[in-house]
């Protein structure tokens, strides 16, 4: 029934079994916490709003994915290399772009280093410099917006 | 959530269908007296409707019982460190 019901909101089969073990683990605890009288009716809103909150956290991330290809669309029509695999090696030849990762501060460059250039997870990251993954989201954003500052300014050079 | 149940409705509308009545009503394999006794309740139930819904998007794709298994072997693996 539940899983049913996920696979209407979510329609992607991993994502609604996840839900659906989400949904049935808490819902003792919800159960508890709630004057359920009407099981039914309650138990449809909670799986909606389960899998709206799905929903809303994957467009969000599909905006921030969105962001991170601007940004290497960016840097590739700045020249400054043609695709992933070469990147890091590139940059380690370019004096100025490796100036301005350089000059990030250090949490940004190395969530900045390990996201883009060595495409590693946010699990990765965390696991590698014993950061949350909350603080590396941050450190993306952040260090993303000053990159892009300075390799705006390069352009303008050129 | 849309059509959600009423204190009448939710007294009037019966047990809600079971794994079998759900894949069997999805996969048209029950009898036109099961068929209509189903409908009947899916007129009045729209918890069991997503989930005949969510279901029909699926026939024939991946066998649902073994969905269910992964989903209890989910639920297991986090039930596990508690």
């Amino acid at each position: 029934m539940i899983l049913g019901a996920c696979l209407k909101y979510l329609k992607d089969p991993e994502a609604s079994k996840d839900a659906a073990a989400d949904i049935y683990l808490r819902l003792l605890d919800q159960l508890l916490e709630h004057d359920v009288r009407y099981f039914r009716s309650w138990l449809q809103r909670v799986i909606e709003r389960h899998c709206l909150t799905i929903l809303q956290k994957k467009k969000r991330q599909a905006t921030i994915h969105l962001d991170d290809q601007e940004l290497e669309l960016k840097l590739w029509k700045l020249g400054l290399f043609s695709h992933l695999s070469e990147e890091y090696d590139r940059i380690e030849t370019d004096h100025q772009i490796q100036f301005a990762v350089q000059e990030l501060r250090e949490e940004q460059r190395n969530c900045i280093i390990g996201k883009y250039f060595e495409g590693k997870t946010y699990k990765e990251i965390a696991a590698e410099f014993g950061y949350e993954e909350r603080s590396i989201k941050s450190y993306i954003e952040n260090g993303r917006r000053n990159l892009r500052m300075k390799l705006s300014h390069l352009k303008n050079e050129e | 959530m849309t059509n959600q149940l009423s204190e009448h409705d939710e007294e009037a509308e019966g047990t809600c269908l079971s794994l079998e009545q759900l894949t069997g009503y999805v996969e048209r394999r029950l009898s036109a007296e099961e068929m209509a006794t189903i409908e009947s309740h899916l007129q009045r139930c729209p918890l069991c409707r997503d989930a005949v819904e969510g279901l029909s998007g699926y026939k024939g794709k991946q066998d649902f019982r073994d969905m269910l298994k992964e989903v209890r072997e989910r639920i297991q693996a986090q039930e596990a460190p508690r």
